[in-house]
């Protein structure tokens, strides 16, 4: 094989590499296309209208949990959209501003769209002007071009044109407006038809310009292909660390590599380490406050270049719509009220109709399902231990966490984004920020915490919207302390069984429901008081200044939330929820079914948890079941009802035999079976306590280590919650016992 | 962060966003931020010359400013390290 081909190979190979790392799936394309753009600024629907139902979800970083890539196909090419997460700039703060920037300088797009919010151009040039630093290959979408009009401002697309030197297309994506225009500009680009000469910055401050140059021209003679070799070298000056990265390893240089085939020479060690050394040694000849006014500057040439382009103030701006509404969702008075209500609302729609699809699903999968199988597996002469294993033990627990949680997360999800979309959400952060500045935490935390009532895990992916590291922390580490919706079945059941059989029967579901309630705003509370340790032991810092832009209000899409609810948040999240109770249900099922010296591996573990248990006013097998269903939550009273029955000698001929777990038949029978378990209130109340205060879930655990990298967080948001609730069932039984003495 | 143009006229008016009444527009002059705190300010509109408007409070007592046509929310401390001066309340109209 010859140089020239090998090279070439290699060339291709290696940007598929660096896709691969970047989470995108190397499959068959023609152009890859990347979506930029602002929040808030309608790059979804843009996505949508390009891609329409043509689109998967990927697990990387977004706006929600994940990120979304689609297809669509213009003149034979197919080519790959892929969304990045809306930011403001590309100055890698935050984790989303990271990934954008990484896929714009690392994925080689072939073309980079930005959409921009044409009511706000010169804050959403900012983030036109860096893309244009970066690469030349972009379609800049004038979108919003509707409220534009409305809000009395004109634009001069082909002077913004010809200022910007890309492709500037005008429309509203909402109504399809601009989208073929948009297509045939991506084309033009993608294919060399066009060509693009970006504006870039010429000249920087004098003492800067000075520096800027001259490691310019060093890194143009380590890397001669690199086209952007200014902001290479800016971005050196600044010390970012990828760009640092890419130099030392070379990658930089293979970024400007094309597929034309071209031969390009791999820059030896010595030359990239003096690049490197030279950054170093010139960052000392910059003034002091250097980015200050590389900033000052660039925020000056956006406002000059949107100045150019656009006329304002034609008619009165109005907003007077959205004013009264903010007026009374964010009033002193009504705010917190209103906000109650509505969450309130959400959770109740969620519990109360989550009941009947619930109770469907355990009867299809638990009821119906498993003895289906089971018949099919006694025909086929199965093993017991087998059929034991694989039925009793792993489909089951699966089953059991699909019913219980699919139908509560395929309520709560739609409606969370639909509050989302409507622009309710930031409100909510707002009217909660000045408690969560008490506490030395964000108030975007607030949002986070409604999101873990739905999953821990989605709550601790959603913490990437607070950008500031400190704060994302405390974020992550109190997450757990929203009960999340595989904790309310258990809080429910224990409720109504023990605490609404006290009050009188007409009255019962009320108290029931008081309990629950009240244990889910003491995890608030916990929440609020744990923020306020961390923030002043571990996590000691200054409170980051806090701005949210509070979108106007716009009419939810109800059909497209739903779906992209469904895929983003809700199936993924019962995904992961599933590929961990399998190995919970082989392992339930194996030490119910082991046996040592005449006993279960899961008996002598009750016993010998057995005092620790009656110590914090609960018992061995309710341990037992939170050590085994670390998992998920959802199989905790399962595991609990399967193990009471297996260590309770009286109860020896109840239940569907040793490590399988059975549907709760009745409250009545339930209740009866735990009562000859040897439960009281105390175990009852204890066991809600704990309930909301233990260790989060293996899913959640993975998705912390994941989202922070580190053992040690991890670890503190581990074993912070499960500590609180150990000291707090102590002290509650301990109590208990004296008053009753 | 001190822009360097305007950093001067910041210690003459002492006004800071903080103190100014619901619906009285002023003018941005200088956010007195470091540049890591006063770069999300940038990019949501709040640069030295822009046009600022207090337009309402939320529970806890922190503004929502009006600015470049969105509504922003910021924390009591931030809107006190925002250096304005008044500008005529006609000077905008039309």
């Amino acid at each position: 094989m010859d140089a020239f081909s090998s090279t070439c190979e290699s060339c291709a190979q290696h940007r598929e590499q660096s896709l691969v790392r970047l989470g995108l799936s190397p499959d068959r394309w023609d152009y890859l296309v990347a979506l930029a753009g602002n929040p808030n600024v309608g790059k979804s629907t843009v996505f949508n209208e390009l891609t329409g139902l043509r689109q998967h979800t990927g697990n990387w970083p977004g706006k929600t949990v994940v990120r979304a890539e689609g297809v669509f196909g213009y003149e034979g090419k197919r080519t790959k959209v892929v969304d990045l997460p809306g930011t403001y700039s590309l100055q890698a703060v935050g984790v989303d501003e990271e990934v954008a920037r990484d896929f714009v300088l690392f994925g080689r797009p072939d073309v980079t769209v930005v959409v921009v919010d044409s009511t706000r151009l010169e804050r959403n040039l900012n983030l036109v002007l860096q893309i244009l630093e970066i690469t030349d290959r972009v379609v800049v979408f004038l979108n919003l071009m509707d409220e534009a009009r409305r809000n009395g401002i004109a634009l001069d697309p082909s002077r913004l044109e010809s200022e910007l030197g890309v492709p500037v297309v005008t429309g509203t994506a909402r109504e399809g407006i601009g989208i073929s225009d948009l297509l045939e500009a991506v084309h033009e680009v993608a294919t060399g038809r066009r060509k693009t000469s970006p504006y870039r910055v010429q000249e920087h401050a004098p003492d800067i310009e000075v520096v800027v140059s001259e490691l310019s021209s060093i890194v143009l003679a380590a890397f001669p292909d690199v086209p952007n070799t200014r902001w290479v070298s800016l971005r050196l000056l600044n010390g970012d660390a990828a760009v640092q990265e890419a130099v030392r390893s070379g990658e930089l240089g293979q970024l400007s590599r094309d597929d034309s085939g071209e031969v390009i020479r791999d820059t030896p060690e010595p030359e990239r380490a003096r690049v490197l050394d030279a950054a170093t040694r010139l960052r000392w000849e910059l003034p002091a406050d250097f980015q200050d006014i590389v900033t000052a500057r660039a925020y000056a040439r956006a406002e000059a270049v949107a100045s150019h382009a656009q006329k304002k103030g034609l008619v009165k701006a109005a907003f007077t719509f959205d004013r009264r509404l903010d007026q009374l969702l964010t009033s002193r008075l009504l705010g917190f009220p209103l906000m109650l209500l509505i969450l309130g609302v959400v959770f109740w729609l969620t519990i109360e109709g989550a009941n009947v699809p619930s109770s469907m699903l355990a009867t299809l999968l638990v009821d119906q399902g498993h003895s289906w199988l089971k018949a099919l597996s006694a025909s086929a002469g199965l093993p017991w231990w087998l059929d034991g294993f694989m039925l009793d033990g792993v489909y089951l627990a699966t089953a059991w966490v699909i019913s219980v949680m699919l139908p509560p997360m395929a309520i709560f999800f739609p409606l969370f984004t639909l509050l989302e979309d409507f622009g309710y959400l930031p409100r909510v952060a707002f009217n909660l920020d000045s408690m969560f500045k008490k506490a030395g935490a964000h108030g975007k935390q607030a949002l986070t915490m409604c999101m873990g009532f739905g999953c821990n895990a989605a709550g601790v992916v959603s913490t990437r919207i607070i950008d500031s590291p400190r704060e994302r922390l405390i974020a992550i580490i109190t997450n757990n302390f929203s009960l999340c919706n595989g904790r309310w079945p258990t809080q429910i059941l224990v409720a109504t069984i023990f605490i609404g059989a006290l009050a009188p029967p007409h009255l019962g579901g009320v108290v029931s429901a008081a309990a629950v309630v009240s244990i889910a705003l003491l995890g608030v509370l916990m929440m609020f008081l744990s923020s306020w340790i961390l923030s002043r032991t571990v996590l000691r810092g200054e409170a980051a200044s806090f701005s949210l832009e509070l979108p106007p209000y716009r009419p939810p899409r109800l059909l497209q939330t739903l779906y992209t609810s469904i895929i983003d948040r809700t199936l993924i999240v019962l995904w992961r929820a599933v590929v961990f109770a399998i190995p919970a249900g082989a392992v339930i099922w194996l030490i119910s079914n082991v046996t040592i010296g005449g006993g279960s591996v899961a008996e002598y573990s009750v016993q010998w948890l057995e005092p620790l248990g009656l110590l914090l006013g609960l018992n061995g097998v309710i341990l037992l079941a939170y050590v085994v269903a670390i998992p998920a939550n959802e199989i905790v009273i399962p595991t609990i009802l399967m193990m009471t029955v297996l260590v309770t000698p009286e109860l020896a001929d109840q239940g569907a035999g040793a490590g399988v777990m059975f549907e709760e038949d009745s409250l009545v029978t339930t209740g009866a079976l735990l009562h000859a378990g040897g439960w009281t209130l105390l175990t009852a109340v204890n066991l809600m306590l704990f309930s909301l205060l233990h260790n989060p879930c293996s899913t959640t655990i993975y998705t912390i280590y994941k989202e922070t990298r580190s053992i040690k967080w991890t670890a503190l948001a581990t074993t912070l919650p499960v500590f609180m609730g150990v000291i707090v069932c102590f002290l509650v039984a301990q109590i208990w016992r004296l008053a009753a003495v | 962060m001190q822009l360097p143009a305007v950093a001067e006229q910041a210690h003459i008016e002492d006004l800071r966003l903080g103190d100014v009444p619901m619906q009285q527009e002023v003018e941005l002059v200088s956010i007195d931020l470091p540049v890591e705190l006063a770069e999300p300010l940038l990019e949501r509109g709040v640069l030295p010359g822009c046009r600022i408007c207090p337009v309402q409070s939320s529970p806890g007592g922190d503004p929502v400013v009006s600015v470049d046509g969105s509504l922003l929310a910021l924390r009591r401390e931030t809107a006190d390290c925002l250096c304005v001066r008044l500008v005529s309340p006609f000077q905008d109209v039309g």
